[in-house]
């Protein structure tokens, strides 16, 4: 677990610092958080909240609010994708 | 999910929220350190939107083209005019033996991203240069972009005119109409508070007034798009498309004194 949040951690920081730059009329952060969690069953719940906090920390740091609204943001907004994606969603079955 | 692990997050986002005693060195020491990665990437940004601009935008490009290079004569002409006007003055000045003095004492800073938020830009620049919260910010043409808000050691933050926050004192130039600039977000900014009786027209160009005590008068801020009068109104408003262009800035100069 430890190597997959340092690895967030890394792609969160890269992707900040090109929202903050290069792409800045895009919420490169926010889709990333979002893309995770749709791939929740690849990636596994903690790991998509894990992404949602990292995410929000450094949306935090690099724009002027109170720093930790925007982790609360997104980690309400994952656990809530979740339990829809969860309840309400199923995988596709193939018949072969 | 388990309740040691709501816990932790729990706890985390508590550690989070704590951290805003310590905000600014929190933010100071990300910054510092993103600073020279930052500053590559924003260099690169041109031709990146360059490139995707070319693509999605073909025909309005062509447009733009043809009516530049119309605008391009045109400016020739009047520059032309100018040259003469130039020498004119420049002799009536030495007639006159007077010299203009420098108009402020400034300081060059690098753009070098931008916030997250709306209308937030970052500078290399901090208290280290000698910067103070609310120095006005502006451009190498004197265009008027913003304030300092917010000074880490090495770089500061600058909110721009266009910021939902900012309003300020402005006047009409040639027009003898007063208003107040107010920043509708999204680098949109709207003129307001100006007397009825008032004649101003679209492509008027609105300038800094010193009345707020803000910034200083003179600075360009925008030509006004569209004017909104009611008669039930006690004061018309009008759209103002501001002179920056957020995209092509790259240094921009800081108002010492």
């Amino acid at each position: 677990m430890i190597k997959k949040i340092l690895l967030l951690i890394l792609l969160f920081y890269f992707l900040i610092l090109l929202q903050t730059t290069l792409f800045f009329n895009l919420p490169l952060v926010i889709i990333a958080v979002i893309l995770i969690n749709i791939f929740y069953r690849k990636v596994g719940f903690d790991t998509a909240m894990v992404s949602a906090f990292v995410g929000g920390f450094f949306l935090d740091i690099f724009s002027s609010g109170l720093l930790g609204i925007w982790v609360l943001i997104l980690m309400a907004v994952s656990f809530c994708l979740q339990l829809i994606l969860q309840k309400y969603v199923r995988p596709p079955v193939f018949k072969t | 999910m388990p309740k040691r692990k709501l816990i932790i997050f729990a706890v985390l986002i508590l550690l989070i929220f704590s951290l805003n005693i310590f905000q600014q060195q929190v933010r100071g020491f990300f910054y510092s350190f993103s600073h020279p990665i930052q500053k590559k990437l924003w260099g690169a940004g041109d031709n990146i939107a360059d490139f995707f601009l070319g693509i999605f935008k073909k025909d309005a490009l062509l447009i733009e083209n043809r009516e530049l290079r119309t605008e391009n004569q045109k400016l020739l002409l009047e520059l032309s005019e100018l040259e003469t006007l130039k020498e004119e003055n420049a002799e009536l000045r030495k007639a006159l033996d007077i010299g203009l003095p420098e108009d402020f004492q400034l300081a060059l800073a690098r753009v070098i991203a931008r916030d997250v938020s709306q209308d937030l830009i970052l500078i290399d620049r901090g208290s280290a240069d000698g910067l103070r919260e609310d120095m006005a910010i502006i451009t190498e043409e004197k265009v008027l972009l913003g304030r300092i808000i917010e000074v880490n050691e090495n770089s500061a933050k600058v909110s721009l005119i266009s910021h939902q926050d900012s309003s300020f004192d402005v006047e009409v130039l040639g027009k003898d109409a007063e208003g107040l600039i107010v920043g509708q977000g999204g680098q949109n900014i709207q003129l307001d508070f100006v007397a009825r009786d008032k004649v101003i027209e679209e492509d008027d160009v609105v300038i800094s007034s010193s009345l707020g005590g803000l910034y200083p008068r003179g600075l360009l801020v925008g030509l006004i798009k569209e004017v909104q009068k009611d008669d039930v109104e006690p004061f018309q408003q009008a759209e103002v498309t501001p002179f920056f262009r957020l995209r092509q800035l790259k240094s921009v100069f800081i108002i010492l004194k």
